[in-house]
């Protein structure tokens, strides 16, 4: 089992590797050139090739990779051509309001996806599962900018019950929570419920009928933990929905975290903002899921054995 | 005396088992450890043995569809194992084989025609008219109606797929075939009919058979020699009736004493192998085989056996043979 | 084939065999009939269109300046500037057709290739092409976009370069497992016996029988990869005005919520639509290919 970790931390290294090459041969690829955005239009060809020198960008590449890759494992992200400051600290700054929208989308996801999953698994091809099968299926088509105006609109201004954005105090977290929440619930649902349908037509779920068990008992105590094990599995690429969706949120409900922070850079073409927090999202994919790993091992008894 | 068609001499394959947080290969699971043996043109080598003995590893290895660890395996006195690939592929054309399951040999997406039309674009030959002749051809030689060239594999039954999986080995003129259980897969009445297709193919295009099966009465209706084997080795190797007659390693004593007659009034002792065949990536000590004979002594735990003629073109590995 | 399986018996008549399998498989059928009329509306979008999308007509608003209400000349209303909504609407189909569709045939092509070689060759390849698989999937779909096409500069071509790029992973996945499931078969072993080359046995043996849930994936995809388009056009740097993508009018729409509901609440349901459109066909057809599927 410790080898099976081993293995997970070593290869969850080896692709962070990758990703910062990745990010690396975006931010390399930029025709625009950093010079002149700092310098100004009409600075001269001197001006240019020292402020290049200065940033090191005459060297040849794999040096540049490797000094990239040196600044990065020191934290430092580069710096913001419109705030002037490094992007790790703008980050860490707006990382403290983006959290509590973050674990609230996550809490709804699950609180409306999980039990939405079972009740369907256990209601399969009757008309109450096709309606909320139905629903899932809606609700992955829905696009969530729209989703959050569509609530944003009808409970925050034609009846107004929640504040129209802005993030001040618990109300105001509820509308935005629930559109990244309906959306990722329906993956969750559709999950579970694939999951547990199939659970159910193992021959040990028979048995324990067949013993006698509760209906209720053998939902609970049988199906459930074992069809949860793919979701869990899930969990780790849903937060790379997730924090798709929290920048579009974000815009849309005016909530000033990072995503509109990244919103922000976007529209006003500040590279270095928008790759360090594209490159900080990656990181924490490929740690989240590395942690999900672990979890699943210690959930999943089949393999414990190498 | 006819020619040496197929030789091959101490073959090994062998796949690494991987432990542990680098992938160390710990161990090698040894399917095939040291086989050598030749067939003549024109007749039928079976090959016999428990699932697991390697039989079939070896017969994908001798046409390197896996590519075997040691050992050499000559063809026509050309060794096959240093073939360039475009020497390979020529190759591929006299040694052709027929897999066991006929519902995973033949590609569900294309026709009985293409799938014997296949061989020959990949290999240019023919004429479009010229091929599609032959695509008939083979499917009367087989016993199919050519009507049916452009029907699709699942609309047909076992031993009718196996019919065309026979066709499709033809179809490039091959001197040898090796056939991987060939009728396992297949009810017994469909069984005699496609054995006697076998039969009466090898004799009108002079084919030479390498037939692997686990099955001893098959063995006996079909080869001219028979070899044993046991864990990746060889146990014993005689013209068929003289194997079936006087079997010489304990094993082989084993396995005929297990297959059914029909006699009622037919008694025998019923020599039944004690424990279970050990794993083949650990195998035992000296003769591979001591774990569970019922002859073994001392010597046998130590010894490898050596590959003797016992008696004139009858072979076998045991330190007490007969 | 496929046919046969979804309308089955051959010898009933046409049409009652027809209703027969629409009431078997309805989400493949729904689905079906929503592409069609979107693709038929795109591709038809300067006859269906009552106006060109960027007329500003001075009869476009109130006295006030506003934006006009549904109804009367313009069916959908108008916008901030006086045009017609339902010809954006209809000329928005166009942008979201080309970007979904071309978008996801780049990341069929990328991920198809990457997940046959490295499934049917497997190990030192299979690992290094799954390591980068994994790197490029840690990236947040809309994330990577968003910096690709920051980088590349906001247009729909780039838009539909960055998404294609962005998303080949899944696809790569998807098709290497199915490789790796097939691999074995005994038939793919006779090709090679028979002696045909690597690149045949992957194209004309391997590909075509996997195509069942690489199809599925990509009916799916495109649904997808429309939704980021529109997101990504509604962050403002995908499609420029002018020109109108569902996705730019939502953000026009969100300046003008309060008083025109209908500028962001119309696209978005077009969206929403289309994009159930391509889903309901990709679950009909997992439904067709699930049960007929088993290879006898």
């Amino acid at each position: 089992m410790l080898s099976y970790i081993m293995r997970r931390i070593i290869g969850a290294m080896v692709v962070l590797l990758l990703t910062s090459v990745i990010a690396f041969a975006m931010a390399y690829l930029v025709p625009s050139d950093p010079a002149r955005m700092i310098a100004g239009v009409h600075a001269s060809a001197t001006t240019l090739a020292e402020i290049r020198h200065n940033l090191g960008l005459d060297k040849p590449v794999p040096v540049q990779y490797v000094d990239f890759l040196g600044r990065l494992l020191r934290g430092d992200l580069g710096t913001s051509y419109i705030y002037d400051r490094p992007v790790a600290s703008l980050v860490r700054e707006k990382f403290l309001a983006t959290l509590p929208l973050a674990v609230g989308a996550w809490l709804a996801e699950l609180i409306i996806g999980i039990p939405l999953g079972i009740y369907t698994a256990r209601r399969a091809r009757k008309k109450s599962d096709y309606l909320v099968s139905g629903a899932a299926l809606v609700g992955l088509s829905l696009p969530v900018f729209w989703l959050g105006l569509i609530l944003l609109y009808g409970l925050g201004f034609k009846l107004p019950i929640f504040p129209l954005g802005g993030n001040n105090g618990f109300m105001s977290l509820i509308l935005p929570s629930l559109t990244i929440g309906i959306v990722g619930a329906a993956y969750y649902t559709r999950l579970l419920k694939s999951s547990m349908l199939e659970v159910m037509g193992n021959d040990y779920v028979r048995t324990a009928r067949a013993k006698g068990a509760g209906e209720r008992r053998v939902i609970w105590r049988h199906v459930v933990p074992n069809a949860l094990i793919p979701v869990v599995t899930y969990a780790g690429i849903d937060i790379g929905i997730l924090m798709g969706g929290l920048i579009m949120t974000e815009a849309t409900f005016n909530w000033n975290g990072v995503g509109m922070l990244g919103y922000e850079a976007l529209q006003q073409s500040d590279i270095p903002v928008i790759m360090g927090t594209v490159l900080l999202a990656a990181v924490a994919v490929v740690l989240f899921n590395l942690l999900v790993d672990i979890v699943y091992v210690f959930i999943d008894p089949r393999i414990r054995y190498d | 005396m006819s020619a040496e068609l197929l030789m091959i001499n101490d073959l090994k394959k062998y796949f690494p088992i991987r432990r542990g947080v680098l992938q160390r290969t710990v161990g090698h699971v040894r399917a095939v450890d040291g086989v050598s043996f030749s067939v003549r043109s024109g007749e039928t080598l079976g090959v016999v043995g428990e699932s697991g003995c390697g039989k079939s590893t070896m017969g994908r290895t001798i046409l390197r569809l896996m590519e075997p660890t040691a050992g050499q395996v000559e063809f026509e006195g050309k060794n096959v194992l240093k073939l360039s690939r475009g020497e390979m592929r020529r190759m591929r054309r006299e040694m052709q084989i027929v897999f066991q399951d006929p519902y995973a040999s033949l590609n569900p997406r294309y026709s009985v025609a293409k799938t014997l039309l296949e061989p020959m674009i990949v290999h240019n030959l023919f004429t479009k008219e010229e091929r599609m002749k032959r695509v008939y051809g083979l499917l009367e030689k087989v016993g199919l109606d050519p009507d049916y060239a452009f029907h699709f594999p699942h609309e047909f039954s076992g031993g009718m797929r196996q019919r065309i999986g026979i066709a499709r080995a033809l179809t490039l003129n091959p001197k040898l075939i090796i056939l991987d259980e060939p009728v396992a897969a297949l009810d017994v009445s469909v069984q005699s009919q496609v054995l006697n297709l076998l039969g009466d193919i090898q004799k009108e295009f002079n084919l030479t058979y390498v037939f692997i099966t686990h099955d001893l009465s098959v063995v006996r209706h079909i080869s001219n020699r028979v070899l044993v084997m046991y864990l990746g080795n060889m146990a014993e190797l005689a013209d068929v009736e003289k194997l079936f007659a006087r079997p010489l390693h304990p094993y082989t004593k084993a396995l005929l004493s297990a297959v059914p007659i029909p006699d009622p009034d037919y008694k025998r002792e019923r020599i039944i192998l004690e424990g279970d065949m050990p794993s083949p990536a650990n195998p035992p000590e000296g003769c591979r085989f001591h774990t569970r004979c019922p002859v073994r002594r001392d010597v046998c735990t130590k010894e490898r056996p050596q590959w003797r003629a016992i008696e004139p073109g009858h072979f076998a590995a045991c330190h007490f043979p007969g | 084939m496929a046919l046969s399986a979804v309308i089955p018996g051959s010898d009933k008549p046409l049409a009652g065999r027809v209703w027969k399998s629409i009431r078997k498989f309805p989400m493949l059928y729904l689905g079906g009939a929503i592409i069609l009329l979107l693709s038929l509306t795109a591709i038809f979008a300067p006859w269906v269109a009552h106006y060109p999308y960027a007329t500003q007509f001075k009869n476009g608003l109130t006295a006030s300046g506003t934006p006009l209400s549904p109804g009367g000349q313009f069916a959908w209303g108008t916008d901030d500037l006086g045009r017609d909504v339902f010809s954006r609407v209809v000329y928005g189909a166009q942008v979201s057709i080309v970007v979904g569709v071309l978008s996801t045939l780049i990341s069929l092509l990328i991920g198809t290739t990457l997940g046959l070689v490295s499934g049917y060759f497997g190990g030192f390849i299979d690992t290094v092409i799954m390591r980068i698989t994994d790197a490029v999937l840690a990236f947040p779909y809309v994330l990577f976009a968003m910096a690709l096409v920051a980088v590349l500069g906001p247009s729909e071509r780039n838009v539909l370069l960055a998404i294609g790029i962005v998303s080949w992973g899944t696809m790569a996945r998807v098709v290497r497992g199915q490789v790796l499931a097939v691999k074995e078969f005994e038939y793919v072993q006779a090709e090679k016996a028979i002696g045909a080359s690597t690149f045949r046995i992957l194209f004309s043996v391997i590909l075509p029988n996997i195509m069942g849930p690489v199809i599925v994936l990509a009916a799916i995809a495109v649904g997808t990869n429309m939704l980021m388009e529109a997101g990504l056009s509604f962050l403002g740097i995908g499609v420029q005005e002018p020109v109108p993508s569902w996705g730019n009018m939502i953000s026009e729409g969100m300046q003008a919520f309060q008083y025109a509901p209908w500028l962001f609440l119309v696209p978005g349901l077009a969206l929403v639509v289309a994009v159930l459109g391509f889903n309901l066909f990709g679950d009909g057809l997992r439904d067709i290919l699930d049960p007929r599927n088993t290879s006898r």
